[in-house]
């Protein structure tokens, strides 16, 4: 326990110097990763395959928000799949505007599980983003997570039925080619259920981690991997929910697992946060950095204030320190 | 001479301006009902996009039943059963976005009011300042020897 506050200290201390490149080069990873496995299953086209397009795609992405990360990947999609099918291009744009007119635009904030969802799934431990929103986010968090588990499932549909496409060199008609990826996912047992398991999983958590006890938190993650356990297995006794019940029981405990310990290194972190700002009165411009102070229980304690100019050693006047906590109440 | 307290507080409000303010302040130029119409309009538009490539979608779905019935379809049936549906989609979608728009306002509002108390405790410290700099340049605590001479 010793090792992992010391540990959580450490992390806190390097973040604090090296915070703001964290986010953009976390985006850049995500992106690459992202481009390079649509590049493997879809690299139809040459000219947009090259490795120098991935990496100013994924620069690009460092820079933009989550939702628009995933307009890019979907718009690297169709025009790979525009080499093959025109049809099929147009339909990844179509699918793109019904999901942000409906879905994506509402959730703006928790659309970076559109793009970790299907990498997830494919990893076989897509239920680390569900627990993760039970424990952190509002049961809005649905949305993009079942968004997330129709985008793999549409890209494993596209991906089989584009080979029996492309044996036929393009002869099949490409509606049908459409029709089929469609009717296979209305008819997708495997992504219905886990629609169905993420979000019970979701506001089965949200509504214990609301109740006022001690280790709501801890008590909320061992709901949602019991949760996921029990409605996967009764599912599995009627359908076909694609997962063993050895590989569900082991990946459900390490996803309680993984959420668990970016739970307790999360808040610190979240509070460790610098801020950088610089504004100005008629006699000085001020260069301030932020840094807060961190209680061993990883709360937030104070502001710490450095200035580039050397200041007095005034007391503060305390009268009036109500509307000092008007930052605290967004966190 | 840096007043800390005044840059503490003054830190705060960048610190406030930098991260949530910026929505909060771009929402202090409408009025509550304003926004709320703003949103519902951006709602509107974006529903009824959403709806004709949902609509493109089914039909490219069903193309070829589409075609098989094309010549014996009801289709005034059709459409007001599409009409219904997006009716439907566009109320619930209103009344959402009209709840969230309401609280989304009244807790900007809340923030704001903050923010601008601690501006006015900038101002009265401004002020504070200036009476202090001015009852020095009166008594002459502050002066130089070579000041004095000149005003003597």
């Amino acid at each position: 326990m010793k090792q992992l506050t010391e540990f959580r200290t450490r992390l806190v201390e390097i973040y604090q110097k090296i915070g703001f490149v964290v986010k953009p080069l976390l985006k850049f990873l995500l992106a690459f990763i992202a481009i390079m496995r649509l590049r493997k299953d879809f690299g139809f086209s040459p000219e947009i395959s090259g490795i120098a397009i991935v990496l100013m795609l994924s620069v690009i992405s460092s820079l933009v928000p989550f939702y628009v990360i995933y307009g890019i990947l979907s718009v690297y999609l169709s025009l790979q799949l525009a080499s093959v099918s025109a049809v099929m291009s147009i339909t990844v744009i179509l699918i793109l505007i019904v999901l942000y007119c409906f879905f994506i635009r509402i959730t703006a904030g928790y659309s970076a599980a559109l793009i970790v969802m299907p990498l997830l799934i494919g990893l076989k431990i897509p239920y680390v983003i569900p627990i993760l929103f039970g424990l952190f986010a509002s049961p809005l968090g649905i949305i993009p997570c079942c968004s997330g588990v129709f985008t793999y499932y549409f890209l494993n549909g596209l991906k089989t039925n584009l080979t029996s496409f492309e044996q036929l060199n393009g002869a099949d008609d490409p509606f049908n080619l459409y029709a089929n990826i469609m009717g296979g996912l209305l008819k997708n047992e495997a992504m219905i259920s886990a629609m169905i398991v993420f979000s019970l999983v979701i506001i089965a958590m949200y509504m214990v981690r609301n109740i006022r006890m001690d280790y709501s938190f801890e008590i909320a993650v061992a709901v949602g991997t019991i949760v996921n356990l029990f409605v996967y297995i009764i599912l599995m006794l009627q359908i076909e929910v694609g997962v063993s019940l050895s590989s569900l029981l082991f990946f459900s405990i390490l996803s309680g697992l993984i959420v668990l310990l970016i739970n307790s290194m999360y808040r610190p972190l979240y509070y460790a946060g610098t801020e950088r700002v610089q504004f100005e009165d008629d006699d000085y411009y001020y260069y301030v950095m932020a840094v807060p102070k961190i209680k061993a229980s990883g709360s937030k304690v104070s502001e710490k204030l450095f200035i580039t100019r050397r200041s007095s050693d005034s007391e503060f006047d305390n009268e009036e320190d109500d509307d000092d906590d008007f930052l605290e109440d967004d966190k | 001479m840096i007043n800390v307290q005044k840059t503490r507080l003054m830190s705060k409000c960048a610190i406030y301006e930098k991260g949530t303010g910026e929505k909060d302040i771009s929402l202090s130029r409408y009025f509550k009902a304003d926004f709320i119409r703003l949103m519902t309009i951006r709602s509107i538009l974006y529903v009824t996009l959403g709806f004709i490539c949902a609509c493109a979608l089914y039909f490219q779905y069903r193309l070829d039943d589409f075609f098989e019935a094309a010549f014996v379809m009801d289709y005034r049936t059709l459409g007001l059963r599409i009409l219904f549906i997006y009716i439907v989609v566009l109320i619930l979608y209103i009344a959402a976005t009209i709840l969230y728009s309401a609280f989304e306002y009244s807790k900007s509002r809340e923030r704001l009011g903050k923010y601008y108390r601690v501006l006015g405790r900038i101002l009265r410290l401004n002020e504070e300042v200036e009476k202090v700099k001015d009852l020095e340049d009166y008594t002459g605590v502050n002066r130089s020897a070579e000041e004095n001479e000149t005003i003597n």
